[in-house]
């Protein structure tokens, strides 16, 4: 002892202190070779390293505790000195471990983190941290959670042993932070696929406030997928992006949803799309994921569960009775023709629906509803409303030649905001009260609607002003009656006391009696602007209050004024096609018109007094609308500013479905194809081609012309006709002379033939097309029918032909069937395509079919480039639907390209060829069912593999010679509309 | 053919009762220009009653046992077939008058119906007819008619869905008094539907109102909207007792066109207008 101590007491003399101390009690306890073995081990520990008297005290720290256990005291005491080879933190974790599990009277833990322990010193020798990060973190979970779970960990950890000292570091790391795991199922996991388990582990770290609702069932799911060995990353990486944005109960669901899929790879495509799915709604998405693909057809579930499959996305909607706007367009858009007399256009808007005199915005889903039928009754009378204010003349109001009648109507009130939110109450009011009059089919829908309306309205807590207005939107509504006005005090009618504080009950009733004046058949505008005027009266009375009210969702909002510009534009424009393009003499007319009105004194009058009026008032009041109408008394900015707008926008984007040939669906508004009519223009190349072809450019109109004399044909063997078919007519005297019933088809017709057809050129503008075209100085080979010298001109200016692209002579032939085209009346378009990825597809219009073969055209055709990649499905489809609303009898689609349909993102696989062909096909099929004929003409040699599965019956041609692109072209041209 | 004992319903919309009487009185041939199934076939049959049978007859014209000679033009229609033709009768060629030639020799009034229709020699056909000769050569037979003093010829023809090819020759245009034709407003219309169709005052205001809507959507693969002829049908449907949106149904939405979207648009129309 006093060898031990004197070495101690050189190291440090309180250890030393309290190694004399402690041993003096122990004396009694251990005897003499435990003693001993103690003794040595306290030393042991003191001598192994730098504070190596630091494991010393923390030993003899516990040494009292467990003197009535001398066996694990000199057990403790050696496994520690195992610990303290290279540092003493190993061994200070361990001793405080044990010190712990001392205070809590349980050693059963001990002998499984000895074990775990000692393996991971002898995996990561020296890795002190390590260890002692084990030893914290095991004892940790050993006073946390029982004996089983514990020995769980070990597993894990002992698992784990086998990574990286770094992995292995995380994973203590992870346990450390998080040490309410269910190590248990962690373990089991960790049986079957470890890394899983790890990632498992740190994904529940990291968003343990979302996983906590779901961590049984997702551990059940995951112990599943590591049982069959599939690794989890890709789906956990989805989780956490999707899963912190779910309710807990939706959570619930989304895992609930995903334990049929037996395949990780659907689980991930789930996982990703949760966010977009109603996982509220139970039963829908069980009914929508019992119907997707089979799934031994991988990449087709995985696209239903992405919802970027139709069907999918149709299922869903049909289940969940959503109304998509886009779906309903074209229908509401005839609807609403029919409705106005006008092209009002339909589109998506974002917000409450509005419409501006061209276009009405609607939302592009609806799902108030759960019943379709209700979420469509809900956008048909939206619509029916925005249509009401055109059928019942709200902007005919006129006030002077002011284009802006209505701010200025509303800004000749003191309180502007006040007069434009009750005129928007009353007129809107009297468009739903004319609508009813006059459709009763319509009528039916809004007293749903309305009611539906009325629900949602807010009862209490208003101010007074607010009550009024509520009361007159309720009225409005027709959620009750009076029946009895003007009584002391006290309507008659009950919802009226409810919602009104006592003293406006009266001023209530005159509101609602003033509004009933609305209702009667013929009540225009101006009766809403006189209601408006005497609600004004009644209402400004209350104090101010400044925050809208909240608004009617189905009547939304309306532009007065803008709407009411626009009309008088589209007027104006239908009046005199120039005006938009003469900015000046447009104004100067509508200043002419109105020249003669006799209110233009009153109006200026007005103009004085107005502005200043809205400058003096309280600044409560708010102007109705932007400030600088002031400096605008009349509109004109404003009515400009329209006018600018009216002016055709450069591009108009159309989405567009791309056929899958792997998941063997649509998947649905996959491409964004840009439609571009204003191009780079080149004028020189038209004129530039003529001359240096002219032989050929007759030759091309020579061939086409040969497709006039069809006009008239003859038809023989008909009942009827001008001229007697002489050989039937005799067969037939002959039959009769021998008693046979004779034939009555003896006459020859001649059967008008009328060319009525439509073409669309569709040029491969893709990158590839830059290539030059190496020129062997060929003669050309003429037809035989050609008798005129018709072509020698290549080889006569070799020079010049050098240095030509493909694209270049794609642009030529077809400026030389343009050219033709032109001389034998059909109608066509030029077009190109081009573009990179899904979400940008290029086309450009050339020449419409509508269009003049004019210098702009010419320019437009010169003016294509060389882009970008071939992505043919879209621009197909694009071609087709312009083809369509032709409306000939024969609709040719020619198509010229250099290779095969590729994208970077067309298909997932962008090596394979077969998605874009497929989708292609799947165009060309689909054009195929529009009446279109179409036709691939390409000059990329090893076009027959592909474009004999893409070309229904064949309809192809590669060309081998590329200079008679030209010449072939013009003989398909003939072959196709003939 | 006219049915020679009821006067046909005829709703004046103008003064086209008036003009037709004037031009009558000096032999004009009359173009009758609108849409399909506004109402000239109806208009010539009511202004050959009147001036063969009615108000304005007179007891030549009374004796005419046709007043009315009627010929639909299709794209097939020939001289011969206006003219007359040589027939086979046993081993003899018989003669056999076209309405044309049957109306110049008996005096009544021929109408050619979508005269455009018809093949070009038929249209010059009628060239001598309608100036100051007012001749028929009959080639085949190397005759020619003097047209009886009672006949009048009148064509129609209908601007809205003929292209280009199919508009009448100046030529032929040039030789008619022309009145024009369109379908009544939405009160006269209702008034004919009502009559016509026997349905109460308000359906036929509410088809009146549809037939209105739908002519906004004549754009749409139909060149003609809804003819007054299809809203009378709608509405002897429902007289019969079929529901309003179903019988707008079968005689409006899938009878003007094929276009699904163009019928559901319609059907949604129909919804609008007459309660379910």
């Amino acid at each position: 002892m006093t060898e031990i101590e004197a070495k101690l007491r050189r190291m440090k003399p309180e250890v030393a202190d309290q190694y004399s101390r402690v041993y003096l009690l122990l004396n009694d306890v251990l005897d003499e070779a435990q003693l001993s073995r103690w003794s040595e081990l306290c030393w042991l520990l003191a001598d192994a390293g730098w504070h190596g008297w630091e494991t010393t005290h923390d030993y003899l720290s516990i040494t009292l505790d467990l003197a009535d256990e001398p066996e694990r005291l000199i057990a403790v005491g050696e496994y520690c000195s195992l610990l303290v080879g290279t540092s003493f933190e190993p061994g200070r974790t361990y001793l405080r471990g044990v010190s712990d599990l001392i205070q809590a009277r349980d050693f059963r833990g001990l002998a499984v983190i000895e074990q775990t322990g000692k393996m991971i010193v002898e995996r990561f020798q020296h890795a002190s941290n390590l260890h002692a990060a084990f030893f914290k973190t095991a004892f940790m979970v050993a006073i946390d959670q029982d004996q089983e779970v514990l020995s769980a960990w070990c597993r894990f950890a002992s698992l784990n042993a086998n990574l990286e000292r770094a992995a292995l570091l995380e994973f203590l790391d992870l346990s450390q932070t998080a040490p309410q795991q269910n190590w248990l199922s962690l373990a089991e996991i960790a049986e079957c696929h470890r890394d899983n388990a790890v990632a498992y582990l740190g994904f529940v770290a990291k968003i343990r406030y979302a996983v906590a609702p779901v961590e049984q069932s997702l551990a059940v799911l995951v112990l599943a997928y590591s049982k069959q060995q599939q690794n989890i990353d890709g789906w956990l990486d989805a989780l956490g992006r999707t899963l912190p944005l779910l309710k807990e109960s939706e959570a619930r669901i989304l895992v609930e949803l995903t334990e049929p899929l037996t395949s990780i790879v659907f689980a991930t495509a789930l996982a990703e799309t949760a966010n977009d799915l109603p996982l509220s709604q139970i039963e829908v998405m069980n009914a929508w994921l019992l119907s997707r693909p089979p799934a031994e057809h991988e990449k087709a579930t995985a696209a239903y569960l992405k919802l970027e499959s139709a069907q999918s996305e149709q299922c869903l909607q049909a289940l969940m009775g959503q109304v998509q706007l886009h779906e309903e367009q074209r229908q509401l858009q005839l609807f609403a023709e029919a409705m106005s007399g006008t092209r009002l256009k339909i589109e998506v808007g974002e917000g409450l629906p509005t419409s501006d005199g061209q276009v009405v915005r609607l939302p592009a889903m609806i799902d108030f509803h759960a019943d379709r039928g209700d979420n469509y009754r809900w956008l048909k009378t939206a619509l029916t409303h925005q249509l009401g204010c055109y059928e019942f003349g709200t902007f005919d109001y006129s006030r002077g030649n002011s284009y802006v009648a209505f701010s200025d109507q509303f800004r000749s009130y003191e309180q502007p905001m006040l007069a434009e939110a009750l005129f928007t109450i009353c007129e809107a009011a009297r468009v739903d009260w004319q609508l009813e009059n006059r459709y009763r089919g319509a009528a039916n829908d809004l007293v749903q609607v309305k009611s539906a309306a009325a629900q949602d309205r807010p009862l209490i807590g208003l101010s007074q002003r607010h009550q009024l207005l509520e009361v007159m939107v309720r009225y409005s509504l027709d959620t009750f009656k009076v029946d009895a006005f003007k009584t002391d005090g006290l309507s008659e009618c009950e919802f009226l006391d409810q919602l009104l504080d006592k003293e406006l009950v009266e001023a209530g009733v005159d509101l609602c009696a003033v509004m009933d004046g609305l209702k009667s058949n013929g009540a225009s505008v101006q009766t809403s602007m006189d209601a408006m005027a005497a609600c004004y009266a009644i209402v400004s009375l209350t104090p101010i209050d400044v925050k809208p009210i909240s608004p009617v969702i189905y009547r939304g909002v309306i532009p007065f004024d803008d709407a009411s510009i626009n009309l008088q534009l589209t007027a104006l424009e239908d009046m005199d096609p120039d005006f938009t393009e003469d900015d000046e003499d447009g104004v100067q007319m509508t200043g002419t018109t109105d020249e003669t009105n006799p209110n233009i004194d009153e109006l200026q009058a007005g103009e004085v007094e107005n502005p200043t009026a809205v400058i003096s008032a309280d600044e409560d009041i708010l102007v109705p609308d932007d400030l600088d109408q002031l400096d605008d008394p009349a509109g004109l900015n404003k009515m400009e500013r329209l006018k600018q707008e009216r002016k055709e926008p450069a591009e108009t984007t159309y989405r567009y479905d791309e056929w899958d040939h792997v998941i063997e669906d649509y998947r649905r508004r996959w491409c964004t194809l840009f439609e571009f009519r204003q191009l780079e223009q080149d004028i020189d190349f038209v004129p530039n081609t003529l001359s240096e072809h002219r032989a050929l450019a007759t030759k091309v109109r020579r061939q086409l012309n040969m497709l006039r004399p069809e006009l008239l044909r003859k038809v023989k063997g008909v009942q009827d006709g001008e001229e007697l078919d002489m050989e039937r007519a005799i067969e037939a005297v002959v039959d009769r002379k021998s008693g046979v019933s004779p034939s009555d088809n003896i006459y020859v017709q001649r059967q008008r033939k009328e060319r009525d057809v439509a073409a669309l050129f569709l040029l491969d503008m893709s990158a590839s097309t830059d290539d030059l075209i190496e020129v062997e100085p060929t003669v050309y080979v003429e037809d035989d029918d050609d008798y005129l010298h018709g072509f020698a001109s290549v080889a006569d200016e070799p020079e010049k032909k050098r240095g030509k692209t493909i694209l270049d002579l794609e642009k030529e032939s077809v400026v030389l069937m343009a050219e033709a085209l032109e001389g034998l009346g059909d109608s066509y378009a030029v077009c190109g395509f081009s573009g990179y990825g899904r979400d940008r597809v290029e086309y450009y219009v050339c020449k419409d079919f509508d269009e003049p073969y004019n210098y702009q055209a010419k320019g437009n055709i010169g003016g294509i480039k060389p882009c970008r990649s071939t992505r043919m499905g879209p621009a197909i489809r694009h071609a087709s639907k312009m083809l369509a609303a032709t409306e000939s009898r024969i609709k040719a689609l020619i198509i010229i390209s250099d290779g095969y349909p590729q994208d970077y993102d067309y298909g997932q696989d962008r090596n394979s060829k077969d998605y874009g062909v497929k989708d292609t096909t799947r165009a060309l099929s689909e054009a195929s069912l529009k009446g279109i004929q179409s036709f691939c003409l390409t000059v990329d040699p090893s076009g027959h593999d592909y474009l004999r599965e893409m070309c229904p019956d064949q309809q192809y041609m590669v060309i081998q010679d590329i200079t008679q692109l030209p010449d072939e072209l013009s003989k398909v041209y003939r072959g196709l509309t003939s | 053919m006219l049915k020679t004992e009821a006067t046909p319903y005829y709703l004046p919309l103008g003064d086209e009762v008036e003009i037709f009487l004037t031009a009558y009185e000096q032999r004009l041939p009359v173009l009758l220009k609108g849409p399909t199934g506004c109402g000239k076939t109806r208009f010539v049959e009511y202004m050959a009653h009147r001036l063969f049978r009615g108000e304005n007859s007179d007891e030549v014209r009374r004796d005419v046992s046709e007043p009315l000679q009627t010929v639909a033009c299709h794209e097939d229609l020939s001289a011969t077939d206006l003219v007359g033709r040589f027939l086979l009768q046993g081993d003899e060629t018989v003669w056999q008058d076209g309405p044309l030639s049957r109306s110049v020799k008996d005096g009544s009034i021929c109408y050619l119906d979508e005269i455009v229709e018809a093949r070009k020699d038929s249209t010059v056909l009628i060239h001598s007819l309608t100036d100051h000769r007012r001749i028929l050569p009959v080639e085949k037979q190397g005759i020619t008619l003097d047209a009886h003093p009672n006949f009048l010829l009148v064509i129609s023809y209908n601007p809205g869905y003929q292209n280009v090819l199919k508009d009448l020759k100046p030529s032929t245009r040039q030789r008619f008094i022309a009145i024009d034709f369109d379908y009544p407003d939405e009160e006269q219309e209702a008034g004919v539907i009502a009559h016509e169709s026997g349905v109460g005052e308000q359906e036929a205001v509410d088809l009146a109102k549809l037939g209105a809507r739908v002519r906004n959507l004549k754009h749409h693969g139909f060149d003609e909207g809804v003819s007054t002829r299809l809203l009378v049908y709608a509405g002897q449907m429902m007289v019969k007792g079929v529901a309003p949106i179903r019988a707008c149904e079968v005689a409006v939405c899938k009878a003007v066109t094929d276009d699904a979207d163009v019928q559901q648009a319609i059907g949604e129309l129909v919804r609008s207008i007459f309660p379910a």
